[in-house]
């Protein structure tokens, strides 16, 4: 039983104390990682504008994933009604006429970036880092391993297609050498992105056939982090240009709470056998 | 079907989907550079049915081998 964690079965951790600490670790280790390549980080909101989304084909490759914050149609009556017949049913809120949703969730921490320089021509490459609480409804739930909202730090580049590919193959390597420094065993897979319905989607069999993710696995298959090459595909949605064309992207993604459950499974679940990460 | 008249039609098809209208050589790497998109996958697997006459399994496709026009050859046209 791990000390000050609390876990909600609908998917979301609550942690403090020790563990609060390896969080933050791990988090000023990664950005350490993008410290190496001068990123600049950022901060983000915890919505992302359904139009970008939109525009990444969101909606059609991932509906089973999205998380949409709800607000109720602001007339007087609306409220009224929501207010005099606001019992919950088992758990749920019964509600009344709602505002139309522009907004999603934040599901991967790396979007905000595009939808940031969107319409920019670069002189250089772009190197960011930014950690954000990510949010994707799945089928079950497991403490640190899957949950509804987690953290994800990434570190991202934007730029020619010949730098964002050394900048991958670069941190692939920095990685495995992170990753054994600590003692945490990692393999790299090739991996898809996980789509609705991936048989009858042509974006998983183009993935497939040429893998622009590879996973950082843990243990027997618990993908803690990936490497990811966009190629040009957010440089086209967004207009965002390097030397004229298209600029491509890629980025180095870590799931926070999946690397605490590396740590906690490979050294126990007392903290002084943990790593400093220091 | 001589390769050459092979890879002239592969060039050829490739160049008529890609918006980009930048010249497709036999060594452009189609899918890393977006010439061919994802969603333009199944259409090439179908061009490839019919210029080839012989079915082709996408479940059972391999990494790769839609990397360029030579490997496309390679795999599905070369005897």
């Amino acid at each position: 039983m791990l000390k000050d964690f609390k876990w909600q079965p609908q998917g979301q951790a609550s942690f403090g104390g020790a563990l609060l600490g390896l969080y933050q670790r791990l988090d000023q280790c990664f950005v350490r990682l993008a410290q190496g390549c001068q990123a600049r980080e950022f901060k983000f909101p915890s919505h992302l504008p359904a139009v970008t989304l939109e525009k990444l084909d969101y909606f059609n490759s991932f509906p089973h994933l999205i998380t949409m914050p709800v607000t109720l149609e602001r007339s007087e009556e609306n409220l009224e009604n929501f207010r005099g017949n606001r019992a919950l049913h088992d758990g749920a809120i019964s509600l009344t006429r709602i505002a139309p949703i522009r907004h999603v969730l934040t599901p991967a921490a790396c979007y905000h970036f595009y939808q940031f320089f969107d319409g920019s021509s670069l002189e250089g490459p772009l190197y960011l880092t930014t950690a954000a609480t990510c949010n994707r409804c799945e089928d079950y739930y497991e403490p640190l391993q899957r949950q509804w909202n987690f953290n994800m730090r990434e570190i991202v580049c934007i730029g020619a297609a010949d730098t964002v590919k050394s900048f991958l193959a670069e941190h692939e390597e920095k990685v495995s050498a992170l990753a054994k420094k600590y003692g945490i065993a990692i393999t790299w897979q090739d991996a898809t992105d996980p789509f609705f319905k991936p048989a009858q989607n042509p974006k998983h069999l183009a993935q497939r056939l040429d893998p622009v993710k590879k996973e950082m696995i843990f243990g027997d298959g618990l993908a803690i982090g990936s490497v990811n090459f966009h190629r040009n595909y957010f440089g086209e949605a967004f207009h965002i240009t390097a030397n004229g064309e298209a600029a491509y992207s890629g980025c180095v993604a870590f799931g926070l709470e999946r690397w605490m459950h590396a740590v906690i499974k490979t050294f126990g679940e007392y903290p002084k056998d943990w790593p400093d990460f220091a | 079907m001589s390769e050459q008249d092979v890879k002239k039609q592969l060039r050829d098809w490739v160049a008529s989907k890609s918006k980009a209208g930048k010249p497709v050589n036999d060594d452009t790497p189609l899918m890393e550079q977006r010439v061919i998109t994802s969603m333009q996958v199944m259409d090439l697997i179908l061009f490839i049915e019919k210029l080839s006459g012989r079915p082709v399994d996408a479940g059972k496709l391999k990494k790769g081998v839609f990397r360029d026009v030579n490997t496309i050859y390679e795999n599905f046209f070369h005897a």
